[in-house]
């Protein structure tokens, strides 16, 4: 609390002052058609602190996805590139579920190196190395095996996963589900 | 001044129950948390209470003079009471006469009128009685003014308590009524933009409460009845049977 109370005046005053920002927010949510269609996501937080983990890739993305192939639910970048083709973000990173001893094994045997404490994203506003992000999860999300064999989350839980961790973003949505197969899965283009 | 703590909140109902003021005032805001549940913090550092701005307008000098019984201080031009005891009471109106925001009260106690509040008060549960006295918003009022409320700064803890108190009271099929009924009384895009700021909320404090505010980051660890309530909340608006 201020050392003076604000007066009944200045409360009025910041209260149309807010209420102003209130309408452009919402004018700017509406602006977009999938607005209301949206407001029924749950979103679920991948990078949820205590869960999630990080460490550079020791090996090539490919092989470091493919030695985790059944360990793994992959989700967000890595998830969109094989149902797609088409990613969400720049960095060039493996994002998934596992378990905790998947994760473990991970390090033990050189596909990664050791988890790094801080500056968990899956968008970084830096370079840095490839890593693999996991979400440690003893109950693995509903997900689909593709013919590759690789796992990947359901598209209603990407959606979740999006949201919980870019926020609402509908510009991306948008473009992501102009691509969602219809039959079948995209061909994966992982690089 | 301090922030109250629940115990001062609910003793300080009791002596406004015991005087002339008893059924006038009525606990909400954040402190009204205190009024519906032991377990949610309510995070304020003043006391916020109800009151019909259109009597204050005609019994101001009353209504001073009470507050001074009770131990407390007018401070000129606000709506702003102070004790010695470093308690610090707002008066929050609302209006039985119209639904409109809009500065009430009298020339000494001025108090800004909120037609979101003035709505819910004319509907029916939305009070009730403390058990050790004095009055509160019902639970199912408190979420949905907590809801509705329009603010910059601190709507990110208002709309993190409103999910709280639903969560928490979830499993009780009269207070899922009542909630779902109140939310009607509004226009849908009202709704609609609370839904959005309240998993906006929630987003926030759950990944990173330096975004979040200071104001909203005591909330922190409580990701899971949040998303409960968020979930709750999307069932009773019908916001859930929008599904792609």
């Amino acid at each position: 609390m201020s050392v003076r109370p604000r007066t009944t005046a200045e409360r009025w005053a910041r209260f149309q002052r807010d209420q102003e920002t209130y309408r452009r927010i919402s004018l700017t949510r509406r602006s977009h058609e999938r607005f209301r269609r949206d407001l029924a996501v749950v979103p679920h937080l991948f990078l949820l602190p205590g869960r999630a983990r990080m460490a550079a890739l020791q090996q090539p993305r490919d092989a470091v996805r493919a030695a985790l192939r059944s360990e793994a639910i992959w989700t967000l970048d890595t998830a969109a590139r094989l149902l797609t083709g088409l990613g969400l973000v720049t960095s060039p990173d493996l994002t998934g579920y596992m378990t905790e001893s998947s994760f473990d094994r991970a390090v033990e045997e050189g596909l990664i190196g050791t988890p790094i404490a801080g500056g968990l994203s899956i968008d970084p506003l830096y370079h840095r190395p490839p890593m693999l992000i996991a979400h440690l999860a003893d109950d693995p999300p509903p997900f689909t095996t593709l013919p590759s064999g690789d796992r990947v989350v359901t598209w209603q839980f990407l959606i979740r996963d999006i949201f919980g961790t870019l926020g609402w973003r509908p510009d991306l949505l948008t473009r992501l589900e102009a691509r969602r197969p219809t039959a079948g899965i995209a061909e994966p283009l992982i690089t | 001044m301090r922030p109250p703590d629940r115990f001062e909140v609910l003793e300080l109902l009791r002596r406004i129950q015991a005087s002339p003021l008893g059924d006038r005032l009525i606990l909400a805001g954040s402190s009204g948390v205190y009024g519906v549940s032991e377990t949610i913090p309510a995070l304020t550092e003043d006391v916020d209470v109800l009151v019909d701005a259109d009597w204050v307008a005609a019994e101001e000098e009353i209504v001073l003079e009470h507050m001074r019984q009770l131990g407390f201080q007018h401070q000129p031009g606000t709506p702003t009471f102070t004790s010695a005891a470093g308690l610090s009471l707002d008066l929050v109106g609302y209006s039985r006469n119209d639904i409109a925001d809009r500065i009430g009260g009298g020339k000494a106690l001025p108090v800004m009128v909120f037609a979101d509040l003035s709505r819910l008060l004319s509907l029916p549960g939305s009070t009730r009685e403390l058990p050790g006295g004095g009055t509160t918003l019902s639970a199912a009022t408190l979420a949905a003014a907590k809801l509705l409320t329009i603010r910059v700064e601190k709507g990110s803890k208002d709309k993190l308590q409103a999910l709280l108190v639903i969560a928490e009271n979830a499993g009780d099929d009269d207070f899922r009524e009542h909630l779902r009924g109140l939310l009607a009384a509004f226009p849908g895009d009202r709704i609609e933009d609370a839904l959005a700021d309240a998993r906006a909320a929630l987003l926030a404090v759950s990944a990173d409460v330096k975004i979040a505010g200071p104001q909203a980051a005591g909330y922190a660890g409580m990701h899971q009845r949040l998303e409960r309530g968020l979930t709750v909340l999307q069932r009773l608006t019908g916001a859930a049977e929008e599904h792609s």
